[in-house]
């Protein structure tokens, strides 16, 4: 099980034909992903590592249906490649491109809700079921199989945190970087929610940071009752404030999203907080 | 990026919102002339990147043109906030019946644009919010569409404005929420919003933040120019992001802001008494590292004064670290007294790790960020001979 991907899963890529598009859909094909088709606009009819590439994706889900989308594309292409995804009836989009404009991912999220899509990210490593499926970015060799899902607003710290996970023995039902912008598809509160559903997973990892109140939404709703355990890391507890720290949503802003802040409200939920990465190793295997 | 007050209100106007007359000098004497020109009563404002401006010094009245030179000489060679003025706003002085607050910005809870309106504007409109919630009517907007004019006068009838100000600010709403989706503004904000004798409205000061990842639709602004210092721009200019921390000793580069954080987080926890040793900066390559990008970040940070040692802590994930390693090579061949830790795993790891140690890079193999701090505050506590 896991959440939102599986084995099954059929992928498309759009922007296969790029320099990163082609790399990554190698990576994702050896972590066991099914890429069925690949959409770069006028490099219709090609094939890259022979899976066939077509000028939209409404006419690679006529050839080929898929259930995911995972976008390599730049900036300023996102909104329409997205938007095309959307409309050609895609279930999961994950749109991995950093510095998508908040207007775009505002209208983007409103179209993927009005069409019963989900869409995470922007700025996301994507999702990996381990030993299973992965779309989007994050290197296969430090994640297994097992009990742990986590979510996570930063994409190298899930690396981190899932490897060691991995070394300790624990593997990942399913880790999923919800994406670091101010504005995203997917909340937090409701990726918990599928967790809760999702019988292959005991406890949640939540990685956070600096900026936003992503993070005092999910203490809200899991202070309300939460089927799992919930082990959380905070990043940024020594920044200044005022400066946007790398991600667009990570800045402390008037006194709103500061880390301390967010550790307090998780902790006064129930939550386990982990006051460096390498701690949720030991909080994880006390709540399993 | 933030615009100054003459930018917001030049956009302002562009969108068929009144300002008060007004222009922009660089020196004392421009000052005097303009406010010789108007030939009333002016402001002189200081154009700084900063809230509460008028509590600094850097908004005063001006009865004469002669004293308004004077107010301009003073601003524009101090500072406010700790900032230079780049300029300064002379306008007229407004006659102000009542101080209103129309402000837009993105929830990002709800991913929807939502516009507030006030009777209770002014510079205590943050004390109104949190202690008068109620006094700001707000207005939730589907961001496919746009509000209408019916959803506007009903948001300036719950603000309480009354039947003569409804009529005035209404249109004034959705004007202000043309400029806030069409510029990809992320705060569009009018306060005070200036209510005359008359009854009119004008938007007395203004305060507007584009979107700095949407001006490849906008090309026309330059956020370089508009950050900091040098290093921040240099970084900025490749994709990076450059934060300097004040006056550390370990230079930083990480692949990820979060990892980045908590990199800063961890080093923080490491230090004696004193609070050193202290990271210098936080550097993120962003997902785009190539061999040259990474000798540019490398030439950054150790281009800060004081640096005793670096920690570069990255993921071969989209990021080819095997390219960023010869770089790192590259810059390193410059500076080979300089103690270089890093932390590099994930895809083709193993021939990163051949290639940093060929350049004398003390390669931390531990999955833990902490291993890799400590290990650079050891090379920092003994200097080798």
């Amino acid at each position: 099980m896991g959440i939102l991907i599986d084995a099954g899963t059929r992928v498309c890529i759009q922007g296969i034909t790029g320099r990163i598009g082609k790399v990554q859909a190698r990576y994702m094909r050896e972590a066991g992903t099914c890429i069925v088709t690949g959409v770069t606009p006028g490099k219709g009819g090609l094939s890259v590592d022979g899976v066939p590439v077509f000028d939209t994706v409404g006419a690679a889900q006529e050839a080929e249906p898929a259930d995911a989308s995972v976008l390599f594309v730049p900036p300023a292409a996102a909104e329409n490649a997205a938007t095309e995804a959307i409309e050609a009836g895609v279930r999961l989009i994950v749109l991995i491109t950093e510095g998508v404009p908040v207007h775009s991912t505002m209208r983007l999220r409103a179209r993927a809700r009005g069409a019963g899509a989900r869409l995470l990210g922007p700025t996301t490593p994507g999702i990996i079921a381990p030993e299973r499926a992965k779309l989007g970015i994050m290197p296969a060799s430090l994640f297994r199989r097992g009990p742990v899902g986590i979510i996570s607003r930063s994409g190298t710290l899930s690396y981190e945190i899932g490897g060691l996970l991995t070394e300790a023995g624990l593997g990942q039902s399913t880790v999923v970087g919800m994406g670091a912008d101010p504005v995203v598809g997917t909340d937090l509160v409701e990726l918990l929610e599928l967790f809760a559903a999702d019988p292959e997973t005991g406890a949640v990892v939540l990685i956070g940071e600096v900026g936003g109140n992503q993070e005092e939404r999910a203490a809200a709703a899991i202070a309300s009752g939460y089927a799992r355990p919930v082990v959380a890391y905070i990043a940024g507890r020594t920044v200044p404030p005022g400066v946007r720290m790398g991600h667009a949503g990570a800045i402390v802003q008037d006194g709103a999203g500061d880390a301390g802040h967010k550790i307090r409200a998780l902790a006064d939920a129930g939550v386990r907080t982990a006051p460096r990465p390498a701690d949720v190793v030991r909080l994880v295997q006390e709540s399993l | 990026m933030r615009l100054h007050e003459y930018e917001a209100k030049e956009l302002l106007a562009r969108y068929g919102i009144r300002i008060p007359r007004g222009t922009v000098a660089a020196n004392a004497a421009d000052a005097e002339a303009v406010a010789a020109d108007m030939a009333v009563a002016v402001m002189v404002k200081a154009q700084v990147l900063a809230g509460g401006r008028g509590k600094a010094g850097g908004i005063r009245r001006a009865g004469n043109a002669r004293c308004a030179g004077q107010l301009a000489a003073g601003m524009l060679s101090g500072t406010v906030h700790g900032l230079h003025p780049s300029g300064v706003l002379i306008e007229e002085q407004l006659d102000i019946h009542r101080e209103l607050y129309l402000g837009i910005t993105v929830d990002t809870a709800s991913g929807c644009p939502v516009i507030m309106l006030s009777a209770a504007g002014g510079v205590d409109i943050e004390s109104v919010a949190r202690e008068t919630p109620a006094a700001i009517a707000r207005l939730p907007v589907n961001p496919l569409g746009a509000p209408t004019a019916r959803q506007a006068a009903v948001l300036a009838r719950d603000a309480g404005l009354g039947d003569a100000a409804c009529r005035e600010a209404a249109p004034l709403v959705l004007q202000l929420y043309r400029l806030f989706s069409e510029e990809d503004a992320l705060i569009a904000e009018i306060n005070p919003l200036a209510e005359l004798a008359d009854g009119s409205l004008v938007a007395a000061d203004a305060v507007v933040e584009i979107d700095a990842a949407s001006l490849f639709r906008h090309p026309a602004w330059d956020a370089l120019t508009r950050l900091p210092g040098r290093r921040e721009r240099a970084a900025q200019e490749r994709g990076m992001t450059f934060v300097d921390l004040g006056g550390g000793e370990i230079g930083l580069i990480c692949s990820g802001a979060g990892l980045g954080m908590a990199t800063v987080d961890l080093i923080a926890d490491q230090a004696d008494d004193s609070g050193r040793p202290r990271a210098a900066n936080f550097l993120e390559t962003g997902g785009g590292i190539t061999r040259e990008l990474m000798a540019e970040a490398m030439r950054l940070v150790l281009s800060q004064p004081g640096i005793r040692g670096l920690l570069i802590n990255v993921y071969g994930g989209i990021n080819p670290i095997h390219e960023g390693a010869a770089g790192i090579a590259d810059a390193l061949a410059d500076h080979p007294e300089i103690p270089v830790i890093a932390k590099a795993l994930g895809n083709r790891q193993e021939e990163t790790w051949t290639i940093l140690r060929n350049a004398g890079v003390e390669v931390v193999t531990d999955m833990r960020t902490e291993a890799a701090v400590q290990a650079v505050c050891r090379r920092l506590a003994t200097p080798e001979t």
